[in-house]
């Protein structure tokens, strides 16, 4: 119990922005089971602030910054924080109640997901630049986030690119636009509907982690923001739905498949006594106790962020990425930020949709699935 | 969407500009990196580029992919992906004919793979054989 409540209260880290879980684990010893997973899924639910209030990617909530931002701005940081909360939790839930059949089934799909998902990317792409205004202006945009996402995924630039690419992409580019604005009116009663089905392909979708190495599940969100840009609040609940149900399946694969596919899971991969039941509970128990406190301190906590004036809070949160990614990688990680937010100017300025700047990750991901990985780092090299 | 206006598309220019010299820099950088002769990697190396020196004690093909564990200080899992193995077999070794025992250098970048550390290969010239 004291193992719970202490990973528990340490999760509330989730509300500081880059404080990574795999920088927390390294508190747990000898790597409880509870102690981390109570840790991992507390943190992924406070991440969700941070997120939306200041358009701060994290790990779990990856391109759900953009659309969470875009939401507070709109007056809407309410209603974004209460869909995230409410996806977490039935994403969570769906994963549970995967488990049995997922143990069973997810073997047998996997040669099939592996040998088909780059084709499957490909046509999802087709139909996404047939439903484009601006198709070439918007596939420059994405073979430029390509490129730079190659770039820092494949070379020996930096042990952790994903932070300052998304800051940059995502972050800046929405911090730097919103600066001259004022803080809209709260709409504090805005009715919202969980759209249950979207939920559940969240969850569905958070199952395959374990099984795609190459497939990651910011690789999945992007996809997913690819069509649902123009619906954000359907976004963040598929995307959330996704995050919970991956971090389920993360730490229960750690303990009957010996995969761990997150820092967490890496943690309690090597514990002695394997206990998946008793991780699926810690982590489900944990995400209800997190939910429970969010929802009773997110009002509060946006309300206070509304206290400061929009130009100073974003000038602030500019810089402090800046020196976030200084601290995590350097001048390097500063570099490839500003570079970064260089091109998430520009979907904004050419005015196309700016998930086309998830090309950073798709497009390794599709060099990687059709062998061009060695044929542009030969280039490269 | 709406159409951009020409103070718009002047600092799509200059954005795309400084992007492109960016990542000219970046690609400059990663190319002149030089590897760190390593004994072993942790998940506290990820990211860097490493030259490990050690027996080749296995080598497994799975689908094109090679695997491979050299022993030196301690014992680590080098991966040549598919793409760089072709390249690999058709410039500068045939890893068909690599046989464990040899004496080998490989030089890749540290990534994460299952909660351990594991190098991978960037390029065709990753191995060398330094001797049986």
């Amino acid at each position: 119990m004291l193992d719970f409540l202490e990973g528990f209260a340490l999760g509330l880290t989730g509300l500081v922005p880059f404080l990574h879980t795999n920088f927390l684990v390294q508190f747990a010893g000898s790597a409880e089971l509870v102690f981390v997973s109570a840790l991992a899924s507390s943190h992924l639910v406070f991440e969700a602030f941070p997120t939306v209030l200041f358009a701060l990617p994290s790990v779990g909530h990856n391109v759900a910054a953009l659309p969470g931002h875009q939401l507070a701005l709109q007056g809407r940081a309410f209603t974004a924080l209460r869909a995230m909360l409410h996806s977490v939790f039935f994403g969570a839930a769906f994963a549970v109640a995967f488990l049995p059949l997922w143990l069973v089934a997810a073997p047998l799909a996997l040669p099939l997901a592996q040998q088909f998902s780059g084709y499957a990317l490909l046509v999802l792409l087709a139909l996404f630049y047939l439903s484009e205004s601006k198709p070439l202006t918007a596939m420059l945009v994405f073979l430029l986030s390509g490129a730079l996402g190659f770039l820092v995924f494949s070379t020996p630039l930096l042990a952790e690119p994903l932070f300052p690419l998304l800051s940059g992409l995502f972050a800046v580019p929405a911090l730097l636009y919103s600066m001259g604005s004022e803080w809209p009116a709260l709409r504090e009663g805005e009715a919202f509907e969980l759209p249950l089905l979207l939920v559940f392909l969240g969850a569905l979708l958070g199952s395959l982690s374990p099984f795609l190495p190459a497939v990651n599940p910011a690789l999945l969100a992007s996809v997913a923001f690819l069509f649902l840009e123009s619906a954000p609040l359907s976004f963040l609940c598929l995307a959330s739905a996704l995050a919970a149900s991956k971090n389920v399946f993360d730490l229960v694969s750690s303990q009957t498949l010996g995969v761990a596919r997150s820092g967490a899971a890496a943690a309690i991969a090597a514990a002695p006594l394997k206990d998946p039941v008793v991780v699926a509970v810690a982590s489900f128990a944990s995400v209800c106790a997190a939910l429970a406190v969010a929802f009773i301190v997110f009002k509060p906590l946006a309300l206070a962020a509304r206290r400061v004036p929009m130009r100073s809070f974003n000038a602030f949160f500019v810089v402090f990425l800046a020196i976030a990614n200084f601290l995590l990688a350097g001048w390097a990680g500063v570099f490839v930020l500003a570079v970064a937010a260089c091109v998430g100017v520009l979907p904004i300025a050419l005015a196309v949709r700016r998930s086309n700047a998830v090309g950073c990750l798709i497009f390794p991901s599709l060099a990687h699935f059709f062998a061009l990985d060695a044929v542009l780092l030969a280039w490269l090299y | 969407m709406s159409t951009a206006s020409p103070s718009d598309l002047r600092l799509a220019a200059l954005c795309a500009a400084l992007a492109l010299v960016g990542m000219a820099l970046l690609a400059v950088f990663s190319r002149n990196a030089q590897p760190t002769p390593v004994d072993s990697v942790t998940l506290a190396d990820e990211g860097r580029l490493v030259e490990f020196v050690g027996r080749l004690t296995r080598i497994q093909n799975s689908n094109g992919n090679y695997f491979l564990v050299v022993c030196g200080a301690s014992c680590s899992r080098c991966v040549v992906f598919k793409s760089i193995a072709v390249e690999m077999n058709r410039s500068s070794l045939d890893l068909s004919l690599l046989e464990a025992g040899k004496s080998v250098s490989f030089e890749g970048v540290v990534r994460e793979y299952q909660g351990s550390a594991e190098i991978v290969a960037l390029n065709a010239g990753a191995i060398e054989v330094l001797g049986g």
